[in-house]
């Protein structure tokens, strides 16, 4: 049955490998992916360790419900201590080489030490070998999936992989699958690097027996049904993710030059409507009917003929609004650059667009450029530094090492113009007229982040009786909601309600868009519960799922506090207080956030957690999580 | 009853593969695509993704290949069936088949082979872009040529030959 | 690029605008249409026949400025 997968244990240095059983009472607890991920580093990550060296553990997983009856069941979740931000490291995949790591047997992979050097990891129905990979290496992720398919000799083999920016410690280097599939933030792919391997591949034929099938089979169909009935996800279908962009950029939302404006005027050509100009199909990750990313091919340029996937709605900020391009090639260029190399689509549009206002201003010039015109909407520049920066070459060397490190090169005044939270920096979103996707940001456990707790859903105006049934449950909140996007009121429990959703989808493998982020009629924690039962066999009630991902989260919160974080480090760049929005729609226009309400909002969401005022949990929690006892 | 075939459209395959898992599932109990009816061929350098399954053959080389005439076209669904009573695990229908749409079963030692789930085909009830669709034989066809014959009015409509459709 | 199926419902045709959230029906295929109630144009896009979205503003007369523009004074959101 589903929860008889193994965790294995390698130890890259000496080649010892061990393989466990998962004790059901963990899967009470944590559930999987990334909740038990979050408890294993927890466990196995040596306070204070370098994130590069060989005592960093890199966690693969797969979730409980991965390969289940239950759709878009595909989810990888990826966890190790963050080169970017020295605190935790955790992203999230699609794509199917979490369900093939479940036939093949396993469900957690805890890597350690250090290979001398470049190897992959071969899994196949219950067996693990750790085998050469210096034919790999150099490679990009496109080739280097193709050449493990001929070395082993079965099309059927799924694997995750670096590609040359992760080979060359890019701190923000992800780790990929398939050909756009990137567990893209917090530098996962650096710390892959840094072991010296460069994939893992699975194929397993084994069987992942569902506990009441033909149940969980037509439950399946009710909840795509449902998933799919909604516009948004039709809209997905049609466009996927790139649609958000008309909304976001129409009203004033996304951060265009850096962070100097708030919209992009005129940028008609990288509406998701335009995909269709150069897309001959969609593509669905393992049984998602929601299939939101394009299969397409480049038109114009350098890459022109080459096939990719894509792009997300980030890539269409990260290589058009914040750099100032217009251009739909540019994107689609780009995207396929950064997939290929493996490297973070937010991160890298975030880092040139820094580094293009560092150019207006004058702190950067041509020396430092080697002569590249780092000037807004300049396309030709925007692809080169994407190879510089995967390559390390020239500024792309000293980009490459993330916003922090990068500002301590180019003196304190840089560091005034950049957009980060935790040394991580933010996507393109702009939540200056947002109290609570910018308290969402402040807050992650992973750094500047829209996917650990944004409650999209806030921006739909929609009847606060909506609000309520879904922010209410499963543990009978009473306190405020408003159904307002400009207000600071129950936004705290918007978010933290928001955190533990994504949480538990994260440990079960199921993927946001079939949970409540863009509608508020997708999947929580009632379904979450009903699914566990129908595929696992085990009994978990709406409120039950909700504990484990509050223990989950405050495991994230704890390993973050045992590396240094403070109170301090859940705030925004001054930017967002002392700089109003100029452009955009009457309710996005001359708004900032407020310090004074901002600062209330952070008590209250630390309240709502049990945390105390410098955002530790309170023993009182720890001790109804079983924390003490757990984390010894 | 008219007569219904299954159709499969690879351009509209996105290549999920939620098919295999609902036939696993539906004809084992678990999810296992190795012990699925129908399967997903991908060239992921491509993008091109064409399910394959057992094509229901009039004159099945697996019927005429099997020494126990265990194979038999079932009337109602017109289907090609496996008595499992009669059949002696030979696999020599496995290497007949052209179309590789038969399976050695190693959990039950038997073979498999799609059996358009008794008239309730789960790979086209699940598959929602219909690449794998169940259709009345008599009108497959017409629906085929219908999308087909779209691309050239789009073309007429796009150069003002076809009046404006009131709506 | 073929699509999924046609998707019929209550909602066919409607849009809501994104800056009063006002909802309405823009004519049937048509590519621009302004909000009743706060007079904002939008250029519309139709991912399925029956299924409008609003790709976006119609920049020429976008609300420019916070002052000068009496589009601005749109009617508080009626609750839906």
């Amino acid at each position: 049955m589903a929860l008889n997968r193994k965790i294995a244990y390698i130890d890259l240095t000496s080649g010892k490998i061990e393989t466990a059983s998962i004790p059901v009472s963990w899967r009470k607890k944590f559930l999987g992916g990334r909740g038990l991920d979050a408890y294993l580093l927890y466990k196995n990550v040596p306070a204070g360790c370098d994130p590069l060296g060989p005592d960093n553990a890199l966690i693969i997983s797969a979730g409980l419900l991965v390969g289940t009856m239950a759709s878009a069941s595909a989810r990888t979740h990826i966890m190790a201590k963050s080169p970017l931000t020295n605190y935790l490291g955790s992203a999230n995949m699609g794509g199917f080489f979490a369900p093939e790591m479940r036939w093949a047997g396993f469900d957690h992979l805890v890597i350690r030490g250090r290979a001398e050097r470049p190897v992959y990891i071969y899994i196949h129905d219950g067996e693990i070998e750790i085998r050469n990979a210096e034919r790999l290496w150099g490679q990009g992720v496109y080739e280097t999936q193709k050449i493990i398919r001929e070395l082993l000799g079965d099309e059927e083999t799924q694997s995750l992989c670096i590609g040359q920016a992760g080979e060359r410690l890019v701190r923000f280097a992800n780790v990929m699958t398939g050909r756009k599939n990137a567990a893209g933030r917090t530098g996962m792919g650096a710390v892959m690097g840094s072991k010296n391997l460069k994939a893992v591949a699975c194929r397993g034929t084994m069987d992942l027996a569902i506990s009441h099938p033909l149940e969980a089979l037509e439950y399946n169909k009710k909840i795509i049904d449902q998933v799919i009935s909604t516009k948004v996800s039709q809209i997905m279908q049609r466009w996927g993710t790139p649609f958000i962009y008309g909304v976001t950029n129409t009203t004033g939302l996304v951060r265009t030059k850096n962070f100097q404006e708030n919209q992009l005027t005129n940028s008609e050509d990288i509406e998701c409507e335009n995909i269709d100009r150069y897309s001959f199909g969609t593509e669905g990750c393992f049984g998602c009917q929601v299939h939101c990313r394009h299969r397409y091919i480049i038109k114009e340029g350098a890459y022109a003929g080459i096939y990719a996937q894509g792009p997300e709605y980030t890539s269409q900020g990260a290589f058009g609004a914040e750099v100032g391009c217009r251009s739909m090639d540019t994107v689609l260029t780009c995207n396929h650059l950064v997939n290929d190399y493996g490297i973070d689509t937010l991160e890298v549009g975030s880092m040139m667009a820094w580094a293009m206002e560092l150019y207006e201003k004058g702190i950067i010039t041509e020396k430092d450029t080697d002569g590249l015109s780092l000037e807004w909407g300049n396309d030709q520049a925007v692809i080169e530094m994407v190879k510089r920066i995967a390559f390390r070459e020239g500024l792309g060397d000293i980009l490459a090492e993330g916003p922090l490190r990068a500002a301590e090169k180019f003196g304190p005044e840089s560091k005034k113009y950049l957009i980060q939270v935790k040394g991580m920096s933010n996507l393109h979103s702009d939540e200056r007229a947002t109290p609570a996707l910018a308290l969402n940001v402040a807050v992650s456990s992973r750094g500047s982040d829209h996917l650990r707790g944004r409650p999209a859903i806030d921006l739909y105006n929609l009847p606060l009786k909506v609000l309520e049934e879904v922010y209410r449950s499963p543990d009978g909140y009473d306190g405020p909601l408003t159904n307002s996007y400009s207000e600071y009121i129950g936004k705290a429990r918007m978010v933290m309600w928001q955190e533990l959703v994504y949480m538990a989808v994260d440990s079960l493998g199921i993927c946001k868009y079939h949970t409540v982020f863009l509608s508020p009629n997708h999947l929580a924690f009632g379904e979450f519960s009903h699914l566990v039962k129908l595929n696992c066999g085990l009994e978990v009630t709406p409120r039950d799922i909700w504990d484990i991902a509050n223990r989950c989260y405050t495991i994230e919160r704890l390993f973050n506090i045992r590396e240094g974080l403070t109170r301090r480090d859940d705030w925004l760049s001054d930017r967002y207080f002392d700089e109003p929005t100029k452009l955009g729609l009457p309710v996005a226009r001359g708004k900032a956030i407020d310090r004074e309400k901002f600062r209330a909002l952070l008590d209250e969401y630390y309240r709502l957690h049990e945390w105390d005022e410098e955002g530790m949990p309170l023993n009182s929690l720890s001790e109804r999580l079983g924390l003490d006892e757990l984390l010894r | 009853m008219s007569e219904k075939i299954l159709v499969v459209d690879p351009e509209r395959c996105t290549g999920c593969r939620l098919c295999e898992i609902v036939c696993s599932v539906k004809h084992t109990g678990v999810s296992n695509p190795s012990r699925s009816r129908i399967r997903v061929i991908k060239w992921e350098n491509e993008g091109f993704y064409l399910p394959m399954k057992c094509q229901q053959c009039q004159d099945a080389p697996c019927m005429a290949v099997c020494p126990k005439g265990a194979i038999y076209q079932d009337q109602e669904l017109k289907r090609i069936r496996v008595d499992h009573d009669i059949c002696i695990g030979c696999r020599s229908c496995i290497s007949a088949c052209p179309f590789g749409a038969i399976g050695w079963d190693s959990a039950q030692s038997r073979v498999f082979k799609c059996d358009l789930c008794s008239g309730d085909p789960q790979c086209a009830r699940f598959c929602d872009m219909k690449a794998v669709d169940y259709l009345d034989a008599r009108k497959a066809q017409l629906a085929k040529m219908r999308e087909a014959a779209e691309n050239y009015a789009e073309l007429l409509r796009r150069h003002g030959h076809l009046a404006v459709e009131a709506r | 690029m073929k699509i999924g199926k046609i998707m019929e419902g209550p909602r066919d045709g409607e849009v809501r605008c994104l800056s009063c959230f006002t909802r309405f029906w823009p004519q049937p295929g048509a590519q621009q249409a302004s909000c009743p109630n706060c007079a904002i144009e939008w250029r519309i896009s139709w991912p399925y026949p029956k299924t409008a979205k609003i790709r976006g503003p119609v920049w020429e007369t976008y609300p420019r400025d916070l002052k000068d523009n009496a589009r601005n004074d749109a009617k508080p959101p009626k609750e839906s």
